[in-house]
């Protein structure tokens, strides 16, 4: 791995939850156009935690709970 | 004066309506760091019962949802955690933390060129998802579930568990890593144990 890759893989996690500034942002994308081994590892890892995501977002509260809340709201 | 004192009803029932939309948000987190629907629902209805109780304390304007976190993680670490004391979670040292990782990049589990990474990501289903995410130590979890599951921004998270960003950030970092190397394992041992029935029926 390159050291400018290094440097790059450090800004991964802010990246991908967009807490980059613009300037930080545009050199992140810049290094990831001209690298397809950092852009891979970023989106494995991009895709990895949007599917954990989706998972647990799929579980709801069960219609009683919610039915109670809603009569504790009205109290 | 009467209209102000409806006026302020309505916006204080506007607010109420608003928190019951969280619900789901609130229940799944709720679900995954108590491990259990049972005391899930409670830990939700305590929440909800504090938030109305304290709805005068809520500034309007500011975030409601991350407000009803910070409510539902002091009552998870200040009443529940202390009430129950879970076996689960007992968490790896370094030393085996390393190993685990050395172990993963020896064995390969990086993705076969002949494997693509979508056909990965589709062999993990949700059981596999959420036992990657019960085997984190809570504060490992709690942030996956703010960041990854809930959308929090760091300075959010950092707010709602009270304490500050980079501690937020260096958890973030430790816990998808730990979580990517379950998931991962999670993989390799059902792969394991697929060739291990073959070997069987043989």
């Amino acid at each position: 791995m390159m050291r400018r890759c290094e440097h790059i893989a450090a800004m991964l996690y802010q990246y991908i939850d967009r807490e980059l500034s613009g300037d930080e942002y545009r050199h992140v994308q810049q290094h990831l156009d001209r690298c397809p081994p950092c852009k891979k590892l970023f989106r494995l890892e991009e895709n990895v935690l949007t599917l954990v995501g989706e998972r647990c977002r799929k579980v709801c509260a069960p219609t009683n709970l919610v039915d109670r809340v809603r009569r504790l709201s009205a109290d | 004066m009467s209209n102000a004192c409806c006026s302020d009803t309505d916006q204080l029932q506007a607010i109420r309506d608003e928190a019951i939309s969280y619900i789901d948000s609130l229940y799944r987190t709720a679900l995954r760091m108590t491990g259990n629907s049972a005391d899930a629902e409670d830990l939700v209805q305590e929440t909800y019962l504090r938030a109305f109780r304290s709805i005068n304390q809520f500034k309007p304007g500011t975030n409601l949802r991350a407000w009803l976190f910070k409510i539902q993680t002091n009552s998870f670490i200040n009443e529940y955690r202390k009430r129950v004391r879970r076996p689960r979670n007992t968490s790896l040292d370094d030393v085996e933390e390393y190993y685990l990782y050395s172990h993963l990049v020896e064995s390969g589990v990086q993705p076969s060129p002949s494997v693509t990474e979508d056909e990965i990501l589709a062999q993990i289903d949700d059981a596999d998802v959420f036992r990657a995410l019960d085997d984190l130590q809570d504060n490992y979890r709690q942030v996956v579930l703010l960041a990854d599951v809930e959308g929090f921004a760091y300075r959010e998270i950092a707010e709602i568990l009270d304490i500050p960003v980079g501690t937020v950030m260096s958890r973030l970092h430790r816990a998808r890593k730990r979580l990517k190397e379950q998931l991962l394992l999670t993989r390799e041992q059902n792969e394991a144990q697929f060739e291990g029935q073959n070997d069987a029926q043989v």
